[in-house]
């Protein structure tokens, strides 16, 4: 193998050069974004939160050409997790933040509570509508009662060992149902353990896919996930629907949160302030939530 | 002193060797009398950079994930049977047991099914079957494993829990099964080569010798490959350890250790299945991300020794049929 002079030269030449152009256009890159009037705006977090801010954030961008908003449902202890580390703008939370984040945040953390979801504990599309107190809608999760055929249980029809369908752990929806049905959100309290072959899925869509597909299923999502495939579950005889969480007679219900690092400023500070508008609150009820602030037709009305 | 006077004709020294060498590649680093090209730069550093990342991935895992033993204690998370974050407990006996459940499943399902194949697609079947059969086996291969885990949950489990007449088919079962399909083309392709690799002149020899097809296959040729497939197992294990989508779909994700230990038809939840399911809703920095990373340093070690044994095991058994 012979090299010439000329092949010297042009390798050289490529090992100059190929760093080169990455380098520039590195700094052309970042020159294009502060051109004009490109904001980004980067939301993280919650599951359960991302079907609301999925279809918010396409409506606000229509309001505000240039902005480009990336979102993405990782959960809310993922996204507290970004924002605190400046990987995202706000965090998306089914839940308030706990005092070790706040600690870690160094006391930064700013929530806006902007909508409220209810849990709504669902069976199968087949059986008859069964009405339940807390305590028996605890005793079925954590196994006490562990047959369809219980008398407690007897009124949904359904026939067969109860298979229950939870949350992973770290889910703000599995924190919230502990909270409010199994009486502890540590699940240290005797009772509060969820029964030991729970089925762990690690999001809404998951389990009522399961519940719809078994009829001895009995799990819990999200209100914005409800639809006709499954069977909702009454609360002593409040039914979950938006009336009754509005007018707080539902008890399964929690505030859904907006966060940020410090007060919000510039485009961020509009997107929170938007979604707190009637325009924003309207799409809030749209994807299934409940609002916490007037939305249009309550302010024409 | 005699070789001296008698060496009259010269004979090509080291030096005059480099020298024509010198003229032909051009050289950037001269250590003593060795010179080293920059292809051989260039080679080395690709080569490098696998072993590079391999180690960074370790350190990454073992920073994050040795946090735990201070956090939470060596016994108590290995041995731990309560695995509650929100209440400090960290504890993964059940995601050992649900690992080694899932895989001995899949591999005593797996294992005599490929050699089956194997032996068939190689020693018997025809020249045009084979060439259906073994791009077949390894499209296999090829399937992603999120596809497996549909396929299994819509159409294993439902037939798993009308089979056993259980309240749900996601159990060991299922996800041994799922894992089992998906370490067949490992196993099929690599012990194929090694019996296709076994000199054609010991399987002449034996025939010749009077014995059939059928004792040939079973006491030459199968001994004779015997290293390649310790090795194909001892690979599909590693696979089968490893995997995650599947069996974080089909196995159950229960945390809890089936009474008794040998129940098969009981939701379980692999170690893997633990951190796919868990790691994006802990919060960084706390003790339950760093037990879902030392869930990963015990995955693998498990490897590490499965496959430290294989090799101890292939080097054994190369002794025995190569001769001392």
């Amino acid at each position: 193998m012979s090299f010439s002079r000329k092949r010297d030269r042009l390798v050289i030449i490529l090992i100059i050069l190929i760093p080169a152009a990455a380098v520039s256009s590195w700094f052309l890159a970042k020159s294009v974004n502060n051109v004009g009037e490109t904001h980004y705006i980067t939301i993280e977090g919650s599951n359960t939160v991302f079907k609301i801010i999925d279809t918010t954030y396409k409506a606000f961008a229509e309001y505000h050409p240039g902005v480009i908003i990336s979102v993405t449902g990782s959960g809310t202890g993922s996204g507290i997790t970004a924002i605190i580390d400046g990987q995202a703008d706000i965090a998306m939370a089914s839940r308030p933040f706990e005092d070790t984040e706040q600690i870690a945040a160094n006391g930064s953390l700013n929530a806006v509570a902007f909508a409220k979801d209810a849990i709504t504990i669902i069976t199968h599309a087949s059986a008859n509508p069964l009405d339940l107190t807390i305590d028996v809608a605890r005793a079925i999760f954590n196994g006490t009662i562990s047959d369809w055929s219980d008398p407690l249980v007897a009124s949904a029809g359904l026939t067969g060992e109860i298979q229950v369908v939870v949350r992973e752990s770290g889910s703000g929806t599995r924190d919230a149902f502990n909270e409010l049905v199994m009486g502890d959100s540590t699940q240290i309290e005797p009772g509060s353990q969820y029964v030991n072959d729970a089925l762990q899925k690690s999001s809404n869509q998951l389990i009522k896919d399961g519940v719809a597909a078994n009829s001895n299923y009995v799990g819990y999502i999200g209100l914005g996930y409800l639809d006709s495939t499954v069977k909702a579950v009454t609360i002593d005889g409040v039914a979950p629907t938006l009336a009754n969480v509005l007018n707080d007679s539902y008890f399964i219900q929690r505030e859904l949160f907006l966060i940020t690092l410090g007060i919000p400023v510039g485009m961020v500070y509009e997107f929170i302030n938007w979604s707190m508008s009637p325009e924003g609150q309207d799409l809030v009820l749209e994807t299934g939530f409940i609002n916490v602030a007037p939305t249009t037709d309550d302010i024409f009305t | 002193m005699s070789q001296n006077q008698t060496e009259t004709i010269e004979e090509p020294t080291i030096e005059s060797l480099e020298e024509d060498k010198s003229t032909s590649e051009e050289s950037i680093l001269e250590i003593g009398k060795q010179k080293i090209s920059w292809q051989k730069i260039i080679l080395m550093l690709f080569a490098g950079i696998s072993v590079i990342v391999v180690i960074l991935i370790f350190i990454f895992i073992l920073v994050n994930g040795l946090k735990v033993i201070p956090e939470v204690g060596f016994i108590k998370f290995l041995f731990g049977t309560s695995w509650n974050p929100e209440a400090d407990q960290y504890g993964i006996l059940h995601g050992i047991i649900g690992t080694v459940m899932v895989v001995l499943i899949a591999m005593v399902v797996a294992v005599p099914i490929s050699i089956s194949c194997s032996i068939y697609m190689s020693e018997i079947a025809p020249q045009r079957i084979r060439k259906i059969l073994k791009p077949s086996v390894e499209m296999l291969a090829s399937i992603p494993s999120i596809v497996y885990g549909f396929f299994g949950l819509f159409i294993l489990v439902p037939a798993v829990k009308f089979i056993f007449g259980l309240p749900t088919g996601e159990n060991a079962l299922s996800g041994g099964l799922i894992l089992a399909i998906m370490v067949i083309p490992t196993i099929v392709s690599i012990t194929d080569d090694a019996i296709r690799a076994v000199p054609s002149s010991f399987r002449e020899a034996s025939l010749a010798l009077g014995a059939t097809k059928w004792q040939t296959i079973r006491k030459v040729v199968l001994p004779a490959a015997l290293s390649g497939i310790t090795a194909a197992v001892i690979l599909a294990f590693g696979r089968a350890i490893g995997e995650t989508m599947a069996v974080l779909m089909v196995a159950g994700g229960a945390s809890q250790i089936p009474k008794p230990f040998f129940n098969i038809l009981v939701p379980v939840d692999p170690l893997t299945a633990i951190i796919a399911r868990e790691l994006g809703e802990a919060a960084q920095g706390d003790t339950q991300f760093h037990a879902l990373f030392g869930i990963a340093i015990v995955l693998f070690l498990i490897t590490f020794v499965v496959n430290l044994t294989g090799d101890l095991v292939i080097k054994r058994f190369t002794k025995k049929f190569k001769g001392a």
